[in-house]
Order: structure tokens, then C-alpha cells, then sequence
């Protein structure tokens, strides 16, 4: 394995040294950096071309500022390196620094959301083969992915933000919304059950009622300017959350994973109010120690409950207890919403940047800032994105389906969820492991077109920018990080697939 | 069974403890804070907050090193530090009385005396003085660089790398080089004299603002603690020209006041003027009213928010969110109807410092408008230049092109002034530009005829990535064909390169003016100008340029503009086209009082008007 990883290595490096050079070459070419202060009628134009000239050393030819440049990088093996500058004077690694952690808080949310809700629907409609609903969640996957981003943007603001902000001035459902949407949730029900048109039906009609009647409460209660769940919404979720997570995992036979994960909830359910208490202390450390104090209550749990397969009553309990908590801070945001929205002048969507300016307040109030910033451009980047995610576990789910010893597993008479959970699933997975870590490199990358139009300034923008006024030393800085995070997860993806997949060696 | 009994009592224990708290409805919160109910106004009445978009982030406080003279940094310079004076809507310059007393004592030699109003403060309690003038003329004026800034080599930092001991200080500004003497400072301090070797068209320019602290410079250049001393260390080194001492204030001025955050040292950002930086980042920054000013207009709004938003679109769709109050995109006809759907938003379009031109080239190998092509015979080339400017759709490209964007566009008729200054219906009656005023075939047909001149070929060069300009050439392209002329299509994406490199004929491309001085000019239409990339050279041109740039008189300036306009345009030299418009939009429920003239800082000219309305 270790001669492999360096070979690997190494064959990384060349690829970035050829990889550079040629960016490095075209970017020369290609970008004018003195192209806005030709046209400029400015008395002191000369000094400012000769400023930009000498800060990126056009007078040298590329070939040679390109090793110039590399050997700055290099440099930095003893200790001497430099990113080299901006033609505003700033480094490229403040720059690099700044924009990082903003484009991993925009993009972060929007991969994992994409991840589960691509495998998901993937899962959904591998099962569901050429059924309708297979046709009609393929059609609608390809047309997001097809959209162009800065459309899809700029729609998102219409509706999502300019309208919807409108609508919440006095939020009524109207009837005939409210019956078209109620009537789609329906049939989408019916579409995906399957089976028994009886139980079809059913299921769509429990569906189309439940949605009506949210939609009637949330108008009539004028719910979504008080919006929360409460210890009732929170007792409801709690034990839902208990139930689905069983029948997914364990299925209700398992009378000890049942028990533990009602025990849980409710444990989760009678610490509502105390950890209303606590939350006036919180911050991001205590809601991490929080996340891992639940999980390990949750494992407590299912030993308690004991049994000889104690260790799924526990991963039962863990699951329970991180999502009932989940709720509960879910909970606790949406509480802030009252004072919110006075704050953002009832405007509560945003349409840009990472935070409304000078707002303030406590760590949930701030939270609530985050989230309504990050509403629509995670919406855009999951929209755009998971439809290679739903792709690639419908077809490998497909594949893992019809090979001989999920026959022999159906044979020997396993029930349907066991086989496909437990047997098929798993394995469809292997692929999903190999692009996740190119996915997380590229995030790094940044979203150039999302950042640019809802003006977040991270790594995509920062391309941009640079970009735009010629500053190739910043498109280096910019091209060096995704270059060799996008190699180093491609080397990460090879051992995890050898890691995954028996069949496969790394020696090879 | 143990676990059983164990589960139960940990059961009844939480529920138990669950309902006991239930009983109280959980903690009383405050999540919103105390910071958001600051309304109410200080002392002055001064209240609400205005948030304004830009489409680039400030970088540099120094507004003039070369650096920092860039409209994202002097827009909030503007906001921030005293004024001299500014443009009113009309162009006129307007000397802010309150702040300085600005006298020309003498014309010849030209003296201009700035007497300072002692009750001026920077926001540590120091106070503006001659001295902050004295700084900003030894950087513009180049009077010690011992460094040429064409060789000047920079650090891996950044830093301009001179020898230890040289001057450089990175800034120029022609007018202030006129003023080779030391400028003298009056006992008090807060009287500063300037005396022009020669005369100088646009003095009034050559100081508008106060720039940066001289105390704080001096205290880290020269590293002493005291203001006041540091402050005499100072004048007396610019005043001894001590090279070393100024080689050190070169390095602090150049470098130190670029920065994109709130610096930790807060003498980075010091005010001295309406507004005060409270806060700065890479997604914003926030100004609020200085309480203590009083030399100049007050301003109403209490705090100004100026987020950075470099996408258009984002920009209008954030302003019917009500993220932002005011906003100036680039003008684009999709813009333009997503403001116009936003009844909250009252726009308005001016014509914008930028003007699109079509100009020939004199000297290029060959060139159709080149005399050397006719062996010298410059009647013939002068008759080939006039019959295809005579083909050029003024009137047809505003009407398709811009009017889209501004109703009321207009053709632009003068080379040397924006259509709103003061000077522009005088100059553009007198000077021929109505020999162009429609397009006019069978003339340009009969004097190719009179040159004797069958299809001359034209290669017309523009930004190939730019639409309007792609456009532009269309139009141009199909009515000179008309007239006989055989069009070559040499656009490219790479043509701000090509500019002035003979391989095209004519090119369509934008000057962007950044004052109203006439002789700003200069550089593009006299002879070997750095900006003339046409090869041009009038005898006439040079001479008026060199009478009107060391006049002082505005009556024999604008003779002499009148001349030089007149020569280009009968000279044949190119076509003025259009000014580019530039929309402002705001939010009228929010904010009244915003307007915006065509110069920088455009729409934040008369900030002190804006009132917040909620």
C-alpha cells in the first residue's frame, strides 16, 4: 500500500506541474491585466500601468515568471514560501484564506443535502424500474441538472426570496394552492408506493390529507410567523422519528430495537424544556458536546435493553437520539424567528452574502441569519447537483440487484427490506464512496457561477475576480489548492474502493 | 430483570423531570439583543441606516497612491474624509467654505492659498492641518522620487523594492508636479500656500480631499510616539528634503493603508469628515455619522452600509428584497425591466463618464487614411477619412443601441466634454460636428470620387467579447459598404493590447473620463500623447493644448477647447459617438434625496441629502 500511495503521489505531482504550467500559460496569454487602465483617461494613467506591470512582472516573459513563481511555491518546503501578491497589494493567501471558510459554509450543507437526497431518490427509483414515477423523477433530475446556475438563481430570488418575503406579510394559503399542492404530494404517493392500486391509493389519499390539512393549519394559525414546534410537534417528531428509523433499520420484529428507540424518544422528548435551559449557553463547541452526550445516550439506551444483539438496539438508540436532538435545536432556531423577522424589516429570505450586516443578537438568533442567507443558494446547488448522485445509485443499486446472491439471499427468505438494505444497498454503495471525495475536493473549488450571483465572497468569486482584473497569481493561488485537493482525493477514492471492495488490490 | 427495572426508573425520572420544568415555560430569552434598537438619533438628529450597494470592495484607505485611486476606495473616501469640494449636478465645482478658504492670490506666478478651518479633527482628536496637505503634495507632486516607477521593481510583499535611502513615493498627479517649490505653512499650521511654476488649467483639482493623517504616518514612518512632534518631524523632513526620513514616510504611505478588513490599529482608518468606519469586511462595511463634524454638510442618515455585490442582476433583485437601498449597476436593457417591475424603485439614467468613439488611424502602413499611402498627399487622405466618417450611423446606434437603455440619449458632439458640463452646447455648436449629423452616402461617394479613391479597404478593430460593441461595428460595417468601402472585420478579445499597433484602420472603443478638466485631453489628441493611438499630430491642437493647459482664465480655456474640438472634427480625426448611461436606482420607500451626476463618486455626491425614510 505505501509503495502504491507514493507511486500515486508522485504521478500527482507531474500531472500538477504540467497542470500549472499550462494554466500558467493560457491565463497569461489569455488575460490582459492592464486592459481597464488602457481605456482610463486618468492624468496618472502611466504610473498606474507601470505599478501593475512591475507588482506582476509582465516585463519577464511567462515562461520564466511561471518558474519564478513555482519556485516561490516550492520555497515553501523550507519554510520561505509566497502565493505571491494581488495587484491591490493583498496577499494571495489572505485572500486564499478568507474565501476558504466561506465557500466550505456555503457548500458544505448543500453536498451532504445532495448526497442524501440523491441516494435516496435513487434508491427510490431503482426499486421503482421503469415505472412511472422512475420516468417522471428522471425527467426532473436532468432538467435541474441541465438548468443553467444563474438562472436558476435568479428564479429562486423571484420566488423564493422577493415573493415569498411578500407573502409572509400576512402568510394565507389560498385555496386553490393549497389544493393543487395537497392533490401533487397525493399523486407523487401513488406514483411511488407501488403495488396494489388499493393500497396505492390509499396511502396517496392519507398523503393528500395530511399535506391539506398542514397547509389549513399553518394558514390558520398564522403558523409561519410563529413558526415551532413545541413539546407537542416535538413529542409527534420524536416518536415518528423513532418509527422510521426502525422500520429502515431494524424492522419491528426487533421488539429491542423498537423499545430502545421509543425509550429514547421519550428521554429526548422530557429534556424539551431542560435543554431550553441550557441553550441560553450555547454555542457551536456546547452543541457538538451536546451531539456526542446524545448519541451516547442513545448507546446507553440500547445496551440497557440488552438482548444478543445489543449492538443494534445501540446504533438504533444513537441514530434516535442525534435526529430527536437535531429537532430540538431545529426547534429552538425557529424559536428566535418572532424576533427575527422585525429585525430584517419582515424580509426574512435573503438574496445575498453570508449575513445581514451589523445584525448581532444571540447564537440562535445569528444562526437564524445563517440559514435564511443560505436558503437559496443551497437550494441551487442541490437542485444542480443531485441528479448525478440519483444517477449513480439507481444504477449501481440496479446492477447489485440482479446479481446471483441477492437471488440466494430472497431464496432463503429473507424478507424485501433486509435484502435491500442490508445486502443490496451496501454494496451499491462502493461507487457512491469513490466520487463523494472528488465531490468534497471540488466543493473547495468553490460554486463560481452560485457565489457570483449571491455574492459570497469565497473561492468561486475569488476566481472570478481575479480573473476579471488580471491577477494571475491569484488564479494560481486559486487553481494550485483545487488541484491538488482534487488529486489527493483521487488517491483518497482509490484506497477507499480497495478498502470497500475485496475483488479489488491496491498492490496491483 | 436488572435492565428492565433500571430502564423504568430512568424513564419515570426524565419524564418526571420533563413535566416538573414543563410546569414553567422555559426560560425568558432576548435573541435579538440590544443592538438593533439603537433608532432615536444622536445629538445632531441624524438617524436611520441606508444600505448602498457597490459592485467592488474597498481595498485601500489611501485614495492616492496608485494603488488606491480607484472609484470603490474614493466613493467611501468621500463619505469619510473632508472634502475641498466637490461636483454639483451641473459639474460646477463647489469649494467647501466651511471647511477651507480657498484664495488664488496671484496669477503669475500662479499662488493658491488653502486656509484651513482650525476646528478640523481626525477622529483620535488630532487636527487636520497643513500638514495632512503637505503629505499628499510631496506623494503627488514626485518632487524627492529618487525611483522612476516604470523600473521600479516590487517585493514578494508587495512593497515597492528600492535601494534603502531612495524615495519613492507611488503616486503622480500633473498638476501638483507643477508646484516645485515646498509649499509654505503658516505659524498656526492651518494655512498651506502652493505656488505654481507654471500656470495650471485644472488647479482647483489638484487638492480635493483630505487624504491620510499626516501624524499617524509620521508616528509610524519615523517612529515616534508623540502626534505633534511627529507631525514637526515630518514637515521639517519634506521641508529639509531628508532623504532618509522621507524614504521611510514613502514606504508607510505606499503600503500601510492598503488593506480589505477592519485593521486591529485603528489609526489605519482615520476619519475627518461626515462619516466614521465602523466596520470592514470583504462582504461590507459600515459607516456612521461623525458626531463631532461640523465643517461641511451634514449628512441625515445615521448609518450607511455599503455591501459589495459585483453581480447586476443580484444587485436590482436585492434591492426589491430590500437588502439594499441604492444601488448602480452596469446598465443592461434586462436590468433596466427587472428595475422597472419593482414599484418600490424610482430610477433614474444619466449619461456616465464613459464615451464610445470611432477613431482612424494617421499612421499605419498602407492604411487608407494615412497620407503616406497616397505618397503624402493629405488632401486625398483627409477626403478618404471624412467620406467614411460620413457613413457612420450616429444617430442609428443611439437609437438601437442605447436608447433601449435611456430613452433620452443623445449623439455625443464633442471630443472634450461630457455632454452635462458647463461648456458642451457652446462647444458642440461651433465646432463642425454637424457635418456628421446624419449619414450621408451619395457625399461620401462623391468625395471618394473627388480622391480619386476606388474601395478603399477598412479594418475595423473592437472588442470582439463585447455585444454593443459587436453591434457597433455591424451598423458602421453595412453603411460603409454602401459608400464604396470594403470593410474588414479585425475585432478581437485582446484589443485593449492592440490599441496604437497599426494593424487596424479604425477602432470603436470607450475613454472613461475621470474630471472635468479639458486638459486631460492632452495625452490623447496631441502629438506622441501616451493615449493617441492614432498616430494624430496637428500643429494647431498642440498649440491650443499647450495655451489652454497653463491658463487659469476659463474664457480663454474654453477658446482654445473650442479650437482644438473644431480641428479634430475637421481634421477628420474619428466620430464621438454616445456616453454610456448609468442607471441609479433606490428604493423610495426607504430612502429619498439620492441623485447622481455623471463624474465620480457619482451617486454618493450629495450623500448629505439622502434621508432614511423607515
Amino acid at each position: 500500500v505505501f509503495s502504491f500511495i507514493s507511486r500515486r503521489i508522485a504521478a500527482g505531482l507531474v500531472v500538477l506541474l504540467g497542470a500549472t504550467f499550462i494554466v500558467f500559460m493560457t491565463v497569461s496569454y489569455a488575460v490582459d491585466p492592464l486592459q481597464a487602465l488602457r481605456t482610463s483617461a486618468d492624468p496618472n494613467k502611466a504610473m498606474q500601468m507601470a505599478r501593475v506591470a512591475s507588482m506582476l512582472d509582465l516585463n519577464v516573459p511567462p515562461v520564466l515568471r511561471y518558474f519564478a513563481w513555482l519556485g516561490r511555491i516550492v520555497s515553501y518546503l523550507w519554510g520561505q514560501g509566497s502565493f505571491g501578491m494581488l495587484i491591490n497589494g493583498q496577499t494571495v493567501l489572505s485572500q486564499l484564506a478568507s474565501s476558504l471558510p466561506v465557500t466550505v459554509r456555503l457548500v458544505f450543507g448543500s453536498l451532504i443535502l445532495a448526497i442524501i437526497l440523491g441516494i435516496a431518490v435513487g434508491v427510490a427509483t431503482a426499486l421503482r424500474q421503469y415505472s412511472a414515477f422512475d420516468y417522471v423523477t428522471t425527467f426532473i433530475t436532468f432538467l435541474f441538472y441541465s438548468l443553467p446556475a444563474f438562472w436558476v438563481a435568479v428564479l429562486l430570488k423571484e420566488f423564493g426570496a422577493i415573493q415569498f418575503n411578500t407573502f409572509l406579510a400576512s402568510p394565507q394559503v389560498p385555496w386553490p394552492v393549497l389544493a393543487l399542492i395537497s392533490v401533487g404530494v397525493g399523486a407523487v404517493l401513488v406514483l411511488v408506493v407501488g403495488g396494489r392500486w388499493r393500497v396505492r391509493l390509499l396511502v396517496g389519499g392519507v398523503g393528500f390529507l395530511a399535506v391539506a390539512l398542514t397547509l389549513w393549519y399553518v394558514s390558520a394559525s398564522d403558523w409561519l410567523r410563529h413558526p415551532g414546534l413545541g413539546i407537542v410537534g416535538i413529542a409527534v417528531t420524536a416518536l415518528g422519528v423513532a418509527a422510521a428509523v426502525v422500520a429502515i433499520t431494524t424492522g419491528f420484529e426487533n421488539r429491542r430495537a423498537l423499545g430502545t428507540a421509543v425509550t429514547t424518544a421519550v428521554v429526548g422528548i422530557a429534556l424539551y424544556y431542560p435543554l431550553q435551559y441550557l441553550f441560553v449557553y450555547a454555542n457551536g463547541w456546547v452543541l457538538i458536546g451536546l451531539a456526542v452526550v446524545a448519541i451516547a445516550c442513545g448507546i446507553v439506551i440500547g445496551v440497557a435493553w440488552g438482548g444478543p444483539d445489543r449492538r443494534i438496539s445501540a446504533r438504533t438508540g444513537a441514530i434516535v437520539a442525534f435526529v430527536v436532538g437535531f429537532f430540538i435545536v431545529v426547534d429552538r432556531i425557529m424559536q428566535t424567528w418572532v424576533t427575527y423577522l422585525p429585525a430584517v424589516g419582515n424580509r426574512p429570505i435573503a438574496t445575498i452574502g453570508a449575513t445581514t450586516p451589523n445584525l448581532g443578537g444571540s447564537f440562535w438568533f445569528q444562526n437564524m441569519d445563517i440559514f435564511t442567507h443560505l436558503a437559496l443558494p443551497t437550494i441551487a446547488l442541490v437542485l444542480i447537483s443531485f441528479a448525478s448522485y440519483t444517477r449513480y445509485t439507481r444504477s449501481s443499486l440496479l446492477e447489485v440487484m440482479n446479481q446471483d446472491y441477492i437471488r440466494t439471499a430472497r431464496a432463503k427468505g429473507l424478507n424485501e427490506r433486509t435484502v435491500v438494505m442490508r445486502h443490496a444497498f451496501r454494496n451499491a454503495l462502493i461507487p457512491l464512496a469513490t466520487i463523494i471525495p472528488m465531490d468534497v475536493a471540488a466543493m473547495f473549488g468553490g460554486a463560481i457561477i452560485t457565489e457570483s450571483v449571491f455574492a459570497w465572497q469565497g473561492m468561486g468569486q475569488m476566481f472570478l475576480t481575479d480573473m476579471h482584473t488580471g491577477d494571475i497569481y491569484g488564479v494560481m493561488g486559486y487553481f494550485l489548492v483545487t488541484a491538488v485537493l482534487a488529486i489527493a482525493a483521487n488517491i483518497v477514492a482509490d484506497i477507499i474502493y480497495a478498502g470497500l471492495d475485496p475483488r479489488i488490490r491496491v498492490a496491483a | 430483570m436488572g435492565t428492565r427495572k433500571f430502564l423504568a426508573v430512568v424513564g419515570t425520572v426524565a419524564v418526571a423531570l420533563g413535566l416538573g420544568l414543563s410546569a414553567c415555560s422555559g426560560p425568558t430569552t432576548n435573541d435579538a439583543g440590544t443592538t438593533t434598537a439603537s433608532a432615536g438619533g444622536g445629538a445632531t438628529g441624524q438617524s436611520g441606516t441606508v444600505t448602498v450597494a457597490w459592485n467592488q470592495a474597498m481595498f485601500s484607505m489611501n485614495q492616492n497612491s496608485s494603488n488606491g485611486h480607484a472609484t470603490s476606495n474614493t466613493n467611501i473616501g468621500y463619505l469619510m474624509q473632508t472634502q475641498l469640494g466637490h461636483f454639483d449636478e451641473n459639474l460646477n465645482w463647489i469649494w467647501n467654505t466651511k471647511a477651507v478658504t480657498v484664495t488664488k492670490t496671484s496669477d503669475d506666478p500662479l499662488t493658491v492659498e488653502y486656509k484651513l478651518n482650525p476646528d478640523m479633527k481626525w477622529s483620535d482628536g488630532q487636527p487636520v492641518q497643513a500638514a495632512d496637505m503637505l503629505l499628499d503634495w510631496v506623494a503627488l507632486s514626485q518632487k524627492y522620487n529618487q525611483v522612476d516607477s516604470s523600473t521600479v521593481k516590487r517585493t514578494d510583499a508587495g512593497a515597492a523594492e528600492v535601494a534603502s535611502g531612495k524615495v519613492f513615493f507611488d503616486a503622480g498627479d500633473p498638476n501638483v508636479a507643477l508646484i516645485k517649490d515646498v509649499p509654505t505653512i503658516s505659524d498656526d499650521g492651518h494655512t498651506i500656500t502652493m505656488v505654481y511654476s507654471k500656470p495650471a488649467e485644472a488647479w482647483q483639482f489638484a487638492f480635493t480631499t483630505f487624504n491620510l493623517p499626516a501624524h499617524v504616518v509620521a508616528e509610524k514612518a519615523l517612529d515616534i510616539s508623540d502626534p505633534v512632534q511627529a507631525t514637526d518631524a515630518l514637515v521639517k523632513a519634506i521641508q529639509t528634503g531628508d532623504m532618509a526620513s522621507l524614504a521611510k514616510i514613502a514606504q508607510v504611505w505606499n503600503t500601510s493603508f492598503d488593506m480589505t478588513s477592519m485593521p486591529t490599529d485603528p489609526s489605519l482608518v482615520l476619519s475627518s469628515g461626515a462619516y466614521l468606519l465602523k466596520n470592514w469586511s470583504k462582504d461590507y462595511l459600515t459607516l456612521e455619522a461623525n458626531p463631532a463634524y461640523t465643517w461641511g454638510d451634514i449628512p441625515k442618515v445615521k448609518t450607511i452600509v455599503v455591501r459589495f455585490i459585483s453581480d447586476a442582476m443580484a444587485q436590482a433583485q436585492a434591492l426589491a428584497n430590500g437588502e439594499v437601498n441604492i444601488i448602480q449597476p452596469q446598465a443592461t436593457s434586462d436590468l433596466l425591466q427587472a428595475l422597472q417591475s419593482n414599484t418600490n424603485a424610482s430610477v433614474t439614467t444619466i449619461d456616465g463618464s464613459t464615451f464610445e468613439h470611432v477613431d482612424l488611424t494617421f499612421d499605419n502602413k498602407n492604411g487608407p487614411f494615412n497620407p503616406a499611402t497616397y505618397g503624402g498627399d493629405a488632401t486625398k487622405a483627409l477626403e478618404v477619412r471624412q467620406a467614411f466618417l460620413k457613413t457612420v450611423p450616429r444617430q442609428d446606434i443611439v437609437d438601437k443601441i442605447i436608447k433601449p437603455l435611456d430613452p433620452n440619449a443623445t449623439v455625443r458632439n464633442s471630443f472634450l466634454v461630457t455632454t452635462a458640463d458647463p461648456n458642451y452646447t457652446d462647444l458642440a455648436a461651433g465646432n463642425d460636428s454637424s457635418n456628421y449629423g446624419a449619414v450621408d452616402i451619395a457625399g461620401a461617394k462623391a468625395l471618394l470620387a473627388k480622391a480619386g479613391v476606388k474601395n478603399p479597404t477598412v479594418r475595423i478593430m473592437y472588442a470582439k467579447d463585447n455585444p454593443r460593441r459587436v453591434q457597433e461595428f455591424q451598423l458602421i460595417s453595412q453603411s460603409a459598404t454602401q459608400a464604396g468601402f470594403v470593410v474588414k472585420d479585425v475585432g478581437s478579445a485582446d484589443w485593449g493590447s492592440l490599441l496604437g499597433n497599426g494593424s487596424y484602420d479604425a477602432s470603436i472603443f470607450g475613454w472613461q473620463s475621470v474630471s472635468t478638466s479639458i486638459n486631460d485631453n492632452q495625452a490623447t489628441y496631441v502629438t506622441g500623447g501616451q493615449n493617441n493611438f492614432s498616430g494624430y499630430s496637428n500643429k494647431t491642437v498642440d498649440d491650443a493644448f499647450s495655451v489652454l493647459a497653463t491658463s487659469t482664465d476659463p474664457a480663454v480655456v474654453k477658446q482654445n477647447a473650442l479650437t482644438i474640438d473644431k480641428t479634430l472634427f475637421d481634421d477628420g480625426y474619428g466620430l464621438t459617438l454616445y456616453q454610456f448611461p448609468e442607471v441609479t436606482a433606490f428604493d423610495k420607500t426607504k430612502v429619498t434625496g439620492v441623485s447622481d451626476i455623471a463624474m465620480a463618486p457619482t451617486m454618493f455626491w450629495d450623500y448629505w441629502n439622502w434621508t432614511a425614510t423607515s
